[in-house]
């Protein structure tokens, strides 16, 4: 039930996407194993449930393969992989979550998308020291209440360096 | 209203970009081309002058002869060739000195309108350049100055600054900020030009030639002493000329159709089409209210301009026809009287002749105009006959009578004068002022032969659209095939008898296919346009290497897609430096080696194979096979010494990245990036290269690339799960193998037998890394493949049918993926592969050595 609201929620939100303001400090919010993640919402382009992903020979494990999205064909990541968190069966709940960067669309596989949140800035705090050279994806560390977010930065999660050293080769 | 001025300005502008630009891709060819056809030459060989008197004669001189004995400029007007400017302008020597007339016209004529759209524009750098550009040219057409060949870098040079302030005019609309490279332009251009006319004005010692007079003088002597014969020799020898004129002319007439292109030839019916539209409205204007002639002054001109045209394209009978016009007109415009009362209507009947005329063009025609010399009676009748003329006729007085009055006559009337002479007497003249009046209403009605069946050939044939909206049309009509497919093998469909819905699916399919044929064709354009463009590669990398080079260009009319265009622009670009600067040698080693001293790169397109090959062939030395192994030894590309590789296994060795066999890097060529980048866009296009070379024979490039980027028939197979695509055009035969036909190498390398030859197996479940479900090879099914060549048998599980399938990208996220050209959605909705069978021959060739560098 919730998933449908986290889609109407970034219907709405993507309707109004002539205005970037009210997109600002709003983050899509999924799960993953055991936390709550978030990324910004104006990467977002929209949430799919999961379909049959074709794989690609000589990926990154986590690289799943491509879907087709409505005649595009868009490569798909595993997030839980890209973690090096433990596989698990993809199920109803199983989401992917499509986002555009670079003008480069990639799908994320995610356990299940959770809801659109405002986490203001002053309730942002910067990745832990400890963590930020093994994970250089995280953003910061987003508090709601009781409740933690693990933001990401969804360019840095896309483009690991192996992924760097393909693009490099095709350009 | 500022804004939709604005907005209008900006397409102003935006339709100038596109047109210099078009233009001066005409432009620098024909630069070239002139430059070429240029030189130096005695003035008595070329004439087979047999004038002993001449100083000239039998001597050499760098002074042309027209500036010294000729016509123009301050010569002594000796010259038995010419006996006026024009006469000496359309004399070989002229022509072979200071290039061809039409050709020199139609640079002069490219610049001059450049000029005037950029001065409009207010882009006053350009109009400047254009203008000084402009001013060398006419010195030169003119023949005031003598051409060099520096002047034709010098124009280069205009057009490359051009070039680059159009680009500037793009980004910033205007053109201010280039003001220092128009500068610098300008006063290259103007002092070459000074530099020209003081040459003129101090000839190099003006009579002494370089040979000294001695050996005319010698030349002469025998000659002049039998006094009669020269007088007779010379009339033949100016006979004779007279036919060489004439072939000259013809000469003259063949290039300048070659010059033409049917480009040229479409914008100028499209043109002319536009003004004989206004000429028309002026015309009817005219007619409407005779008394004001006011407009005429602008249909004049439009006439002048289609008359100039033709005559520019050699299209006689129209530019005779217009002439005609233009006289009446002048009239007109000047106050005269006509012959007729509403002469307006007249000429409208004459501009559907025209109009005729031009729909022949159109169609192919030279532009002939059926009872000319009719038409061009019906015009002069226009024209009020003289006075003069008309007592002639009346055999009161003969022509010597009039045309001696006509000189004595001042002020005076043509009758009046004759009365003065006491030639005719006052009644006649009164007689003949009468019959002058009459005529008009004598004069003949034009034809009204409304012809205007063939009309609409004449109507804008092509439209400008964005590139953009191709694109989306060609990508939504992809989509319309997976769609299609979709529907025609829906699951739910299955096992159903539906024979109306076959009958309209198929009749759909049918429309489809012919629908995404069209639109293939739509952005396929020849590759004239660049292969033009090496035309002045070449020129410049000759001049800066020395060596002599003839550029051989065939199959220009070749199309291709346009993207293909733009990925083998660069390519080309490596290719031919790397011919003119490593394949060529200079000179001297050429005629050591037993070769003409002039090198020939061929560069040709054609179709074959379901392909476009675009060769770059030249008759240099050659890969040295030698060299490039121990390079590829020195950087550990190969194993062992190498020495019992094919020759095309090592060529193709020059493709990877850094590999430089230069001993020293030129400005040119040499750090070994420039192989590496025609490889790297050939393969984003799905292209080949191929190499052959013969030491001391030269070097043969082959480029192959697929005709379209879109679209493949393909053969489904499984494996597994999961379905594969394999291009049909590479797949030679499919065989169930028998288990007696493979064999197995010690070291685990699978052959099989098939009829007398031995093919390696290759297993998909090895490319995909996937499990198969045949256990044994015998239980798969062998899919004999070749590329280039190279064959090899791919094992798979099952065929599943074949399909005609839209190629997509695989995400430029994901980049490049070795043995997978692409993928295509299948009827089901699901992403499928598409095999690179390019890709998988080559990991066969190289085996592991290649895996190695590679990773």
């Amino acid at each position: 039930m919730k998933e449908n609201n986290a889609k109407k929620q970034l219907e709405e939100e993507l309707f109004d996407e002539s205005n970037e303001d009210t997109q600002k400090g709003r983050f899509l919010t999924f799960r993953l194993a055991r936390e709550d993640y978030g990324i910004e919402i104006r990467y977002v382009t929209e949430i799919i449930g999961i379909q049959k992903i074709t794989e690609v020979p000589d990926m990154p494990h986590f690289v799943k393969g491509v879907i087709n999205l409505r005649g595009k064909v868009i490569p798909v990541m595993d997030v839980r992989l890209r973690f090096n968190l433990p596989p698990r069966d993809y199920d109803d709940r199983t989401c992917i979550v499509v986002v555009n960067v670079d003008e480069k669309s990639v799908g994320l596989v995610v356990d299940k998308v959770n809801e659109v949140a405002s986490i203001p800035d002053d309730q942002i705090e910067p990745p832990p020291r400890a963590d930020r050279d093994g994970c250089n994806y995280i953003q910061g560390i987003g508090k709601m209440g009781e409740e933690v977010k693990i933001l990401l930065e969804v360019k840095r999660l896309l483009f690991t360096e192996e992924m760097e050293q393909r693009s490099l080769i095709v350009e | 209203m500022g804004d939709s001025f604005s907005s209008d300005f900006d397409e102003i502008i935006a339709d100038f970009l596109q047109e210099s630009r078009d233009m001066i891709e005409q432009l620098e060819p024909t630069i070239i081309e002139l430059g070429q056809s240029c030189q130096t030459v005695d003035c008595w060989a070329p004439t087979d002058c047999r004038n002993t008197a001449c100083s000239r004669y039998k001597a050499s001189f760098d002074y042309p002869c027209w500036l010294h004995k000729g016509y123009i400029g301050n010569g002594d007007q000796s010259c038995v060739h010419a006996d006026n400017e024009e006469g000496c302008k359309k004399c070989r020597v002229f022509e072979l000195t200071n290039g061809n007339l039409g050709t020199m016209n139609a640079i002069f004529r490219l610049f001059h309108s450049m000029k005037g759209s950029a001065g409009f524009l207010e882009l006053t750098n350009i109009s400047g350049v254009a203008h000084a550009a402009e001013n060398l040219l006419d010195r030169i057409r003119s023949g005031k100055i003598k051409m060099e060949s520096h002047h034709v870098t010098l124009l280069c040079q205009a057009c490359d600054f051009a070039k680059e302030a159009l680009d500037h005019v793009e980004a910033n609309s205007h053109d201010k900020g280039m003001e220092k490279q128009a500068e610098e332009v300008k006063a290259l251009l103007e002092k070459a030009v000074e530099d020209a006319l003081q040459l003129v004005a101090n000839p190099p010692g003006a009579g002494a030639s370089k040979t000294q007079a001695q050996p005319a003088a010698l030349a002469a002597a025998p000659q002049s002493a039998p006094e009669v014969e020269p007088c007779a020799k010379e009339i033949a020898a100016a006979d004779a000329e007279q036919t060489e004129e004439q072939a000259a002319r013809l000469k003259q007439l063949e290039d300048l159709s070659s010059l033409i292109s049917p480009e040229m030839v479409t914008n100028f019916v499209q043109e002319s089409d536009e003004l004989l539209q206004r000429i028309e409205q002026g015309l009817l204007k005219w007619s409407e209210n005779p008394a004001e002639a006011g407009n005429i002054q602008e249909v004049f001109r439009d006439v002048h301009s289609i008359k100039g045209n033709s005559g520019f394209f050699g299209f006689k009978d129209m530019e005779h026809l217009t002439h005609e016009m233009e006289t009446v007109l002048d009239t007109v415009r000047n106050g005269g009287e006509l012959a007729l009362e509403n002469p307006a209507e007249h000429l409208l009947g004459f501009l559907d002749i025209i109009r005729d005329g031009l729909s022949g063009i159109a169609a192919g025609g030279r532009g002939e105009i059926k009872d000319l010399d009719a038409h061009v009676g019906v015009i002069r009748a226009l024209m009020k006959p003289k006075l003069g003329e008309v007592l002639v006729q009346q055999g009161v007085v003969d022509r010597e009578t009039v045309a001696a009055a006509l000189e004595a006559q001042n002020d005076l009337r043509i009758g009046e004068t004759l009365v003065q002479m006491g030639k005719v007497t006052p009644q006649q003249v009164e007689e003949g002022l009468e019959e002058q009046k009459l005529f008009k209403s004598n004069a003949p009605v034009p034809p009204a032969d409304k012809n205007k069946s063939n009309n609409a050939a004449l109507n804008r044939q092509d439209i400008r659209v964005d590139l953009r909206k191709l694109d989306d049309l060609i990508n939504m009509i992809g989509e319309m095939v997976i769609a299609e497919n979709m529907l025609v093998n829906n699951p739910d469909l299955k096992n159903l008898e539906l024979e109306n819905f076959n009958k309209a699916a198929q009749q759909m399919g049918k429309i489809i296919r012919e629908l995404q044929e069209m639109a293939m064709t739509i952005r396929m354009i020849p590759v004239s346009g660049l292969f033009k463009r090496m035309i002045r590669l070449v020129h410049d990398l000759s001049l800066k290497s020395g060596k002599k080079v003839e550029l051989q260009l065939s199959g220009e009319e070749t199309e291709v897609d346009k993207t293909v265009i733009e990925t083998i622009t660069d390519p080309l670009v490596h290719l031919l430096r790397n011919s003119l600067d490593h394949g060529l040698e200079p000179p001297e080693e050429r005629i050591h080696n037993g070769k003409p001293d002039k090198g020939v790169v061929k560069l040709s397109a054609r179709h074959e194979e379901g392909e476009v090959w675009i060769t770059i062939e030249d008759d240099g030395r050659g890969l040295n096979r030698e060299k490039i192994l121990a390079k590829a030894r020195e950087k550990g590309l190969i194993q062992g010494d190498g020495s019992d590789m094919p020759d095309k296994a090592i060529f193709n060795l020059i493709f990877m990245p850094g590999f430089s066999t230069a001993d020293k890097i030129t400005d040119v060529s040499g750090r070994g990036v420039g192989m590496d980048v025609v490889k790297q866009n050939l393969e984003k296009i799905k292209g080949k290269i191929e190499v052959q070379s013969r030491p001391n024979e030269g070097t043969k490039i082959k480029l192959r690339i697929p005709l379209t980027l879109a679209i493949i028939d393909g053969m489904m197979v499984r494996l597994g799960k999961t379905v594969c695509i394999a291009p049909l055009i590479a797949i030679r035969e499919i065989i169930r193998p028998a288990a007696s036909a493979i064999t197995i190498t010690p070291s685990g390398l699978e052959m099989v037998r098939i009829r007398d030859r031995f093919f390696p197996i290759k297993h998909l479940s090895d490319i995909l890394g996937k499990p198969s479900d045949c256990e044994k090879i015998e239980d798969g099914i062998l899919v004999l493949m070749e590329d280039q060549g190279t064959s090899f048998c791919l094992l798979v599980d099952e065929i599943l049918g074949q399909q005609q399938t839209v190629i997509k990208g695989l995400s430029d996220y994901i980049g490049n993926v070795r043995g997978v050209s692409g993928c295509t959605i299948l009827g089901n909705g699901e992403v499928c592969l598409i095999l690179d069978v390019g890709s998988l021959v080559e990991n066969l060739e190289f085996g592991e050595a290649l895996h190695a560098v590679n990773a």
